[in-house]
């Protein structure tokens, strides 16, 4: 699924857009929920027939109704396949994006949500930035990296400053890009220690209170991120607020394209 | 005989599987969730885990990473039915914190028994 498209064919904008990607998350969800607790039951079924047939003759008709019970089973198995690839491509829809259009979009989605206190500062280049990805999975990532930083400076109130740009010769697993695209989330909240910055990444770490978040949020972000070679860095300090800065490699950046797509909208 | 944790929250499955594991002369313990598993863990006697990952309470993730620091030498088996797939994949995810083998549901009992074979004799 393409954000950008999809904003561009609401009739005002981003409430549709911001709709649209959550429906498709909740689809999402929703196939994995039901194809989870299908797989289940078929594990119960298959098991109780495998031990039926271990004690029935293989020609009896007990024998053979157990077959057609497991017959119907894989039915079934093969209806959740279909359950778990209609969301797993999703999850794999990589394309050539432009940063600007998903950033903004997550600005947008989270800004009617702001208390008065908490004001959002953008600074993008007019020039495209472009990257591979899944344009549904980097809204996941921005968005999570923006609650956050919403959610570090709703007592006091601040300002998160949202920019994008290009970076040179960025070391990233032992690999250097020559041009990496820097997505920074940069807020002036409640800031982090460094035992905590440095294990906000970790599965079921959270500083959520009242039980909000499960920990697993910023795991996932790192992981989509790392999966298309990107990287995540965190500087912190308590009372002072929050940088991250989400690194991904750099497709191209095309003035041209800008220009080409501008031409195109007329 | 080598002793299994059993986590599985739901009955009908939980008992088949105890029934097919006890049938080869394995001890279980069995827990129907990761809260009562972790409960239950007994480092003397459990030689392996058989986890579901997605359930109430503790999931399966947080029942592999406690047994771990508890006992690391704690051999895992973690089974899901693909309720998270992608980059934030529970199975991968297991695969990460030490699981020895993952199973995708649904699978056999017989599949079940030939790992578990293979990983504590």
């Amino acid at each position: 699924m393409n954000v950008r498209k999809k904003t561009s064919s609401g009739k005002h904008g981003r409430p549709e857009a911001a709709y649209e990607v959550m429906t498709s998350e909740n689809i999402g969800r929703l196939a994995g929920g039901i194809a989870h607790d299908l797989n289940t039951i078929l594990t119960t079924i298959y098991g109780y027939c495998e031990l039926a047939l271990e004690s029935a003759e293989p020609s009896s008709e007990i024998a053979l109704n157990i077959r057609n019970i497991t017959g119907a089973a894989d039915k079934a198995r093969a209806l959740t396949e279909q359950l778990l690839n209609l969301r797993r491509g999703k999850d794999q829809e990589k394309s050539v994006v432009n940063l600007n259009d998903i950033v903004s979009e997550t600005i947008g989605f989270i800004k009617p949500s702001l208390s008065e206190k908490v004001k959002i500062v953008r600074r993008f280049p007019s020039a495209d930035i472009l990257v591979t990805a899944d344009p549904v999975q980097l809204f996941r990532v921005f968005l999570n990296l923006a609650v956050n930083a919403v959610q570090a400076m709703e007592k006091d109130g601040g300002k998160l400053t949202v920019s994008l740009s290009t970076v040179s010769d960025v070391v990233i697993a032992s690999t250097t890009h020559s041009m990496c695209a820097l997505v920074r989330f940069s807020d002036t909240g409640t800031g982090m220690d460094q035992a905590t910055s440095s294990r906000i990444f970790k599965p079921f770490y959270t500083t959520g209170k009242d039980g909000r978040g499960t920990g697993l949020g910023l795991t996932v972000v790192s992981d989509i991120i790392h999966t298309i070679k990107g990287d995540i860095r965190v500087i912190s300090e308590p009372g002072r607020g929050t940088v991250i800065d989400v690194l991904i490699p750099l497709t191209q950046i095309s003035e041209n394209h800008s220009r080409r797509k501008k031409t195109v909208n007329k | 005989m080598a002793g299994i944790l059993l986590v599985e929250d739901d009955p009908a499955l939980r008992e088949l599987l105890r029934d097919a594991l006890e049938k080869r002369k394995y001890t279980v313990i069995a827990a129907a969730d990761g809260r009562e598993a972790i409960a239950s863990f007994r480092p003397s006697v459990v030689d392996l885990v058989v986890t579901d990952l997605l359930m109430p309470e503790e999931d399966g993730l947080m029942v592999i990473m406690k047994i771990k620091e508890i006992k690391p030498s704690t051999r895992v088996i973690a089974i899901s039915g693909g309720g998270k797939a992608g980059p934030g994949s529970y199975l991968l995810m297991a695969g990460k914190l030490g699981a020895d083998h993952v199973f995708s549901k649904p699978f056999l009992p017989s599949e079940l028994i030939q790992k578990v074979k293979e990983i504590i004799g």
